[in-house]
């Protein structure tokens, strides 16, 4: 019989969802993780530019899974391939992470500590959106996400029941079962990379969003409509600074 | 037949049920002749003095109200009914006592909820559920009080009427938008049922559905319940990983502890036996244990074959006498034997697991209202925590025995040890005092 849960000697798995990539933050997040998971699984959704290469080059890349027809539309689906391509590696932990986020770097030594323990089965993070460069984030009524905790990381036990909604769009990065375990939340900081490029990237950004959700449907329009605040509050990232501890 | 009713005549809903059973039988209400105002001519009246004089030995008894229970304690009629009216299914802990006690010593009892019904199949054998809900479940129970107070077997109708239940409860969801909890109402009926396969399936939706709808909750309330069911299901590790899963508490997380280091030791059935009781299922759990130590005292071969210790249903289902005699039953082929409780390797060996397995049982037996049953497995005390603990429950066994003045004599000696053995003795006045009162025909 084996033990269900490891308080050491576990194995991390990352995974991934990527859609043409390059150019982006995808070569420096890949370089990140790799210097504190042990595999990593990534599912292309048709790329079409050279993201599958990007992501072959990293050695700790163990399974990439090209969609050939882009599944937008059909989130829920994306999300499940991906999860159950994780699960090939036969991980103790998963890891969800997109390709613009980044942990702030004591969490990356600290990891360990946090998956090396047989009492809690996810642990979630404060994640802060950057806004406009890699210095600051952003801090207002409408972007709060640094507020809350996000749970990214997930304990895989094998006889537990891994459900995602079969939603099309906003579908939870991780099986809406892992919330229902007992998790914990740190003081760890993630840092969101998607809203650190310049004024004419959150424009596209906002003009994608507004095609696609023109009557609010799956997130507010005051929010879309901040993307092009002038003057959004800003506050300066302080990488080193204790945020709190594990 | 005696009645022990909980309210005055125009309020019984009971009525037909005494009236089918009363023909050909004298009937008497234990009450004042004013609460039976309104009642067929035929119902007369006796007071608890009377009681005395009667020959309980061919004497049927329908209890209402839990509060009768130390007045039927000890005079073992020819059947007890315990029914139970929706209203009184819950209440403090000493009601919840006397109604657990009442119920452990009745010949069958009625649930009036399917919350209560499975608290009780959980606990014992021959329970039945009538909640007007479904005719034909309902009429299953008439046919079943009567068998019982004719001293026939209810066991056919009581797995009749799960099947009914079962089988009514999915016709309802084909048409109304369920919820969590009715899954997992019928995954309890196919657990109860023996059918492994269709309870897993359930349990998973009520899960799965409690998750969408973001109840509170979800694995300790839906998710738990599969590691009984995969046991029942004869996958032990399974069992036990699922129910290490399902853990929150430290308690929770030392039974799953012990049970992964019973497993791992070939203790197979304690480890059974304690996810069984993690699970609340003390009937499953009992059985379990009681074979294994019927086997190990009679120095049975411990890697006993599964057929020669399987249990029968009717040691499962006999749920008065099952604490108080031996229910070792020869191996049988024959459609009763019990899915549950097969054994799944072999029995303790070691004077630690014989231990630990009596201590289990003790405990069960306690908490299944079953005070008398835990005493007679209790070893003499060495240290006065133990004498307290005997003390305690011989106060407790011998008020069900109808021994009151040897209980309260055990419980005052413990008293002098502690507070809790003196809120028993004003425990057992209050509920005596009650018991007067219902039967001067007060039953405010």
């Amino acid at each position: 019989m084996s033990v269900l849960r490891k308080a050491s000697g576990n194995k991390l798995t990352a995974m991934m969802q990527v859609r043409n990539e390059a150019g982006r933050y995808l070569e420096a997040a890949l370089a990140d993780l790799s210097g504190f998971v042990d595999e990593i699984v990534i599912v292309d959704d048709a790329s079409e530019d050279e993201t599958p290469d990007i992501c072959r080059s990293f050695p700790k890349v163990v399974r990439l899974v090209q969609v050939p027809t882009p599944l937008f539309g059909q989130e829920g689906r994306l999300r499940q391939l991906l999860w159950q391509e994780a699960l090939r590696t036969e991980p103790d932990w998963l890891l969800s992470i997109d390709a613009d986020e980044f942990f702030e770097r004591k969490a990356k030594t600290r990891i360990r500590t946090l998956i090396d323990q047989d009492r809690y089965d996810w642990v979630s993070f404060r994640m802060y959106d950057f806004w406009g460069s890699l210095a600051y984030y952003r801090d207002d009524d409408l972007w709060q996400l640094h507020r809350r905790h996000t749970m990214m990381l997930v304990r895989y036990l094998p006889l537990y029941s891994y459900i995602y909604p079969d939603w099309n769009h906003h579908v939870p990065r991780l099986p809406l079962t892992c919330a229902a375990l007992q998790g914990f939340q740190s003081e760890l900081r993630v840092k969101h990379y998607g809203w650190a490029g310049d004024e004419a990237a959150r424009r596209a950004k906002y003009d994608r969003y507004m095609k696609l959700d023109p009557d609010g449907k799956w997130g507010s329009l005051a929010q879309y409509a901040s993307i092009l605040d002038p003057s959004p509050a800003l506050v300066r990232w302080q990488e080193d600074e204790e945020a709190g501890t594990t | 037949m005696i009645v022990f009713p909980h309210c005055a005549w125009d309020n019984f809903q009971y009525g037909s049920l005494v009236e089918r059973l009363g023909r050909g039988r004298s009937v008497l209400f234990v009450t004042g002749a004013q609460a039976m105002t309104g009642a067929p001519r035929e119902y007369g009246t006796i007071t608890l003095q009377g009681l005395n004089a009667l020959d309980w030995a061919h004497t049927a008894v329908v209890a209402t109200h839990p509060s009768w229970a130390y007045e039927i304690a000890g005079r073992k009629p020819a059947a007890l009914i315990a029914l139970t009216p929706a209203e009184l299914e819950n209440g403090d802990e000493s009601h919840s006592r006397c109604r657990d006690a009442l119920c452990a010593s009745a010949t069958l009892v009625v649930a009036s909820s399917e919350p209560f019904y499975f608290e009780q199949w959980f606990r014992r054998g021959g329970v039945f559920l009538q909640d007007g809900l479904d005719t034909a479940s309902d009429l299953l129970v008439d046919a079943a009080v009567s068998d019982a107070v004719a001293g026939k077997s209810v066991d056919a109708l009581a797995r009749l009427q799960l099947q009914r239940r079962m089988d009514f409860r999915a016709e309802q969801l084909r048409a109304l938008r369920p919820s969590a909890m009715q899954y997992f109402f019928q995954a309890v009926y196919g657990y109860l049922l023996g059918k492994g396969e269709e309870a897993e399936r359930w349990a998973l939706d009520a899960f799965h559905l409690a998750i969408l709808t973001a109840e509170e909750g979800a694995v300790q309330t839906y998710f738990r319940f599969l590691s009984a069911v995969r046991l029942l299901r004869e996958r032990p590790d399974d069992a036990i990983a699922t129910y290490g899963i399902s853990i929150a508490t430290d308690e929770e997380r030392s039974a799953f502890e012990e049970m992964s280091a019973l497993r791992a030791a070939g203790e197979t059935h304690l480890a059974a036996a304690l996810l069984y009781r993690m699970n609340d299922d003390l009937r499953q759990a009992s059985a379990l244990l009681k074979t294994m130590l019927e086997e190990a005292t009679a120095g049975a071969e411990p890697a006993a074959s599964p057929p020669g210790t399987e249990l029968t249903r009717k040691e499962l289902d006999d749920g008065a006498s099952m604490a108080e005699t031996p229910v070792r039953a020869p191996a049988t082929s024959d459609s009763e034997s019990v899915p549950h409780a097969r054994p799944l390797g072999r029995l303790p060996n070691g004077p630690a697991a014989a231990a630990r397995a009596t201590g289990l049982l003790i405990e069960s037996h306690e908490r299944s209202g079953r005070p008398g049953a835990a005493l007679a497995l209790l070893e003499p005390p060495r240290t006065v925590k133990e004498r307290l603990r005997r003390n305690l429950l011989e106060g407790r066994a011998w008020v069900m025995e109808g021994r009151r003045h040897d209980a309260v004599r055990a419980l005052l000696q413990a008293a002098m040890t502690g507070l809790e053995p003196l809120h028993v003795i004003a425990e057992i006045a209050s509920v005596d005092a009650k018991a007067k009162r219902m039967a001067e025909g007060d039953f405010s």
